[in-house]
């Protein structure tokens, strides 16, 4: 393996990854789909629609928006909120937005610090905040995107049920949104709670999400 | 999971790339997906088949027979003889003209001024799933005079 691929190959493995699953996804979804169609004697639909169906739209947008929410909050949270024991956390005191020295930026910024990171006023106020501000503009725009494809797939089975199709403000407040909002959030609260909880007893050699294997259980914010 | 708090590394580009071009490809898929809204060509084509199967259910049965959905013709067939006799006892409303159309995907609801048709877009075009269909309650289904099994 070249140096260069090397040096991505975190990015590029979960790139891989996330097409492999994509595929899955689709291939399985198309099959599902056609199968309760064909029960039903309904058109059944190609890959390529599927693809651009609101179906496979809801379904990846509802999983999507909650990642970027978990991360969302991980990022914000952890500013302020600390767990002793986990390499998760921050160092117990240092919760807050900490000091201009210990961040790097304004007089203190290194001769190699982003461009941003050096001078004064809103471009550091808004670099200062860019991984959460993006996280969160994507997380809204995949709910977004939830609310717009789930009311067409559910609306679609309504009409499948000979029901009448819902309105925007109906399916505001409709289970059907909330629940595939809810299913999904609690499972990434759950698994981050895991992961900070886990992380300050378990090991994982050589991982930098885990603190060294000989690292006392009560050291917090050190990572391996 | 994989809850990464730190920049520790900076991203590559290639990831902002790919992570640009998923959501693009997203936002292309909702557009497509969940916009099916006024004035689409599908709309439009479902209106079209949904008008030309009110007029032949009146005037020309065996026509309208043409427009029924596979399972909803067999369906009709099945528990009141051939089609175009029964489609003309079956004494489908004057549907009068279109007040609403509505497409999600390969489904798609009609309402006439006096009757409810809902429809399936198969590969030989729009065909109707249910006709002389009229609300129940709130959320239930319609009660419709032609429908599948």
């Amino acid at each position: 393996m070249s140096k260069g691929l090397r040096e991505q190959g975190l990015t590029i493995a979960f790139v891989v990854l996330l097409i492999a699953a994509l595929v899955g996804q689709a291939l399985t979804g198309v099959a599902f789909y056609n199968e309760q169609a064909g029960d039903s004697g309904l058109p059944l639909m190609s890959l390529l629609q599927y693809v651009t169906s609101s179906q496979f739209a809801v379904d990846v947008a509802e999983n999507w928006q909650s990642e970027y929410l978990q991360f969302l909050l991980y990022i914000l949270l952890t500013v302020w909120l600390v767990q002793k024991g986990s390499p998760e956390s921050k160092p117990l005191d240092q919760a807050g937005r900490e000091s201009d020295e210990k961040q790097k930026v304004g007089s203190h910024a290194q001769e190699d610090s982003p461009a941003w990171a050096k001078v004064r006023g809103w471009r550091l106020q808004l670099f200062s905040r860019s991984l959460g501000l993006t996280m969160g503009a994507i997380f809204l725009l995949s709910w977004l995107a939830q609310f717009i494809a789930g009311r067409s797939a559910y609306n679609a089975d309504q009409i499948k049920d000979l029901k009448a199709p819902l309105g925007w403000g109906e399916y505001l407040a409709a289970p059907d949104f909330w629940n595939r909002t809810f299913q999904n959030w609690q499972s990434e609260f759950l698994a981050v709670a895991s992961m900070v909880v886990l992380s300050i007893y378990l090991r994982e050699r050589g991982s930098p999400e885990s603190k060294p294997v000989g690292q006392p259980h009560t050291s917090t914010g050190v990572e391996g | 999971m994989t809850s990464r708090g730190r920049s520790r590394h900076t991203p590559a580009v290639t990831g902002t790339r790919t992570l640009a071009a998923g959501l693009a490809a997203l936002g292309l898929s909702v557009a497509l997906a969940g916009c099916s809204g006024a004035g689409s060509a599908q709309e439009n084509a479902a209106r079209q088949v949904a008008t030309t199967f009110a007029d032949a259910a009146q005037e020309d049965p065996s026509s309208a027979c043409g427009l029924l959905a596979p399972d909803t013709r067999e369906e009709l067939e099945d528990t009141s003889g051939p089609c175009a006799e029964s489609l003309a006892e079956a004494g489908l409303p004057q549907a009068g003209p279109v007040l609403d159309v509505e497409v999600y995907g390969l489904d798609a609801m009609v309402r006439l001024e006096d009757d409810t048709m809902f429809l399936a877009l198969f590969d030989t075009g729009w065909r109707v799933t249910a006709a002389g269909c009229t609300p129940e309650e709130p959320d239930r289904p319609y009660s419709c005079d032609i429908k599948g099994a």
